[in-house]
């Protein structure tokens, strides 16, 4: 994890200095703001890493190790599922409504609030794959 | 402690042996958010520069009101680090209530400005600082009430007594990112629409 985190944080804190310099230079507010952010961007998941890289032994892929050392548990992941489909017909239908009137609205906001409840739902069964 | 609870087996606090991949999705996700957030914040500079007076003349706006709400909300992600402090050490039960907690202060925090909404003088047609006003704190407001509908998801998610939901954890603190990085946002905004003269 350390690689990525001197990665993101090298390059956030280059932005960030960037901005500084930028802002004193052209004494122009937005441009500074989102220099700043854009520091913030690289600096912010970088810190996360960070913190990781810490409280963790390095990944083998930290290391100069073979490729059978990865395997093992990766993490628990979702099943297949219909769930992510139903929200974008959701979606769909809300974009649909924008452009041919608000009574779409009545139809997309139900199917997307049954897509999030069936795939936070799902979530906590452990999903299609654990059946 | 009541006596209805139950013999428990003491089996020690939660933890991660490395990043959730939600959590680190969440993080990447809200980097984005980070820059759309600057996008409006450098709308406002632009628009606070070209304006001789900051906030116009005219522009009636109850920081004191606000203040108190945005303590609310303050209070709010510390209500909720609370839960994840509790759900962290296997206390489902209290954790659940400290979700309710938070939801109802950020539940307030939104009554408040849908008030605030209604009942300003400025509307987003006045001038370009109602414009900045207006998008500004409805954005905000709609990230708020998308972390509500998040933790009632959540609630949900969590529903029963029965432990072993393998993501319930990455879930909960990843809402608590979430919600932690609403409320740092409001408190920009907060001093950039109505304290900064």
């Amino acid at each position: 994890m350390k690689t990525e985190a001197r990665l993101l944080i090298g390059l956030g804190v280059f932005v960030l200095i960037m901005g500084i310099v930028y802002g004193i230079w052209s004494k122009e507010l937005s441009g500074t703001v989102m220099l700043i952010g854009t520091g913030i961007l690289g600096i912010f998941p970088g810190l996360y890493y960070r913190y990781w890289s810490k409280r963790m032994a390095g990944r083998p892929e930290d290391t100069d190790a073979p490729v059978d050392a990865g395997a093992g548990f990766i993490g628990s992941f979702p099943g297949s599922s219909i769930w992510p489909f139903v929200l974008g017909m959701g979606c769909w239908l809300m974009v649909l409504a924008l452009v041919f009137g608000s009574w779409l609205a009545v139809i997309a906001l139900p199917t997307i609030t049954f897509a999030l409840a069936g795939a936070t739902a799902e979530g906590r069964r452990g999903g299609a794959a654990s059946h | 402690m009541t006596a209805t609870t139950a013999p428990e087996v003491k089996l020690g606090k939660i933890t991660h042996d490395r990043p959730p991949m939600l959590a680190v999705g969440i993080m990447i996700w809200l980097g984005s958010e980070v820059m759309f957030f600057s996008g409006l914040f450098a709308a406002l500079f632009t628009i606070r520069a070209h304006i001789g007076v900051w906030p116009p003349a005219g522009t009636k706006l109850d920081t004191v009101q606000s203040g108190i709400f945005t303590i609310l909300l303050v209070a709010s992600s510390f209500t909720y680090q609370m839960g994840v402090f509790a759900v962290e050490n296997r206390r489902r039960q209290v954790a659940k209530y400290w979700v309710y907690a938070s939801m109802v202060l950020g539940i307030l925090f939104v009554g408040n400005q849908v008030y605030e909404w209604i009942n300003l003088t400025t509307r987003w047609y006045t001038n370009s600082y109602g414009s900045v006003f207006f998008i500004t704190t409805g954005l905000h407001g709609l990230h708020v009430f998308i972390g509500i509908v998040a933790m009632i998801f959540l609630l949900g998610r969590m529903k029963g007594k029965t432990e072993g939901d393998p993501g319930e954890l990455a879930a909960f603190q990843g809402v608590s990112y979430y919600w932690h990085f609403v409320d740092v946002v409001w408190i920009g905004l907060y001093s950039c629409l109505f304290l900064l003269k």
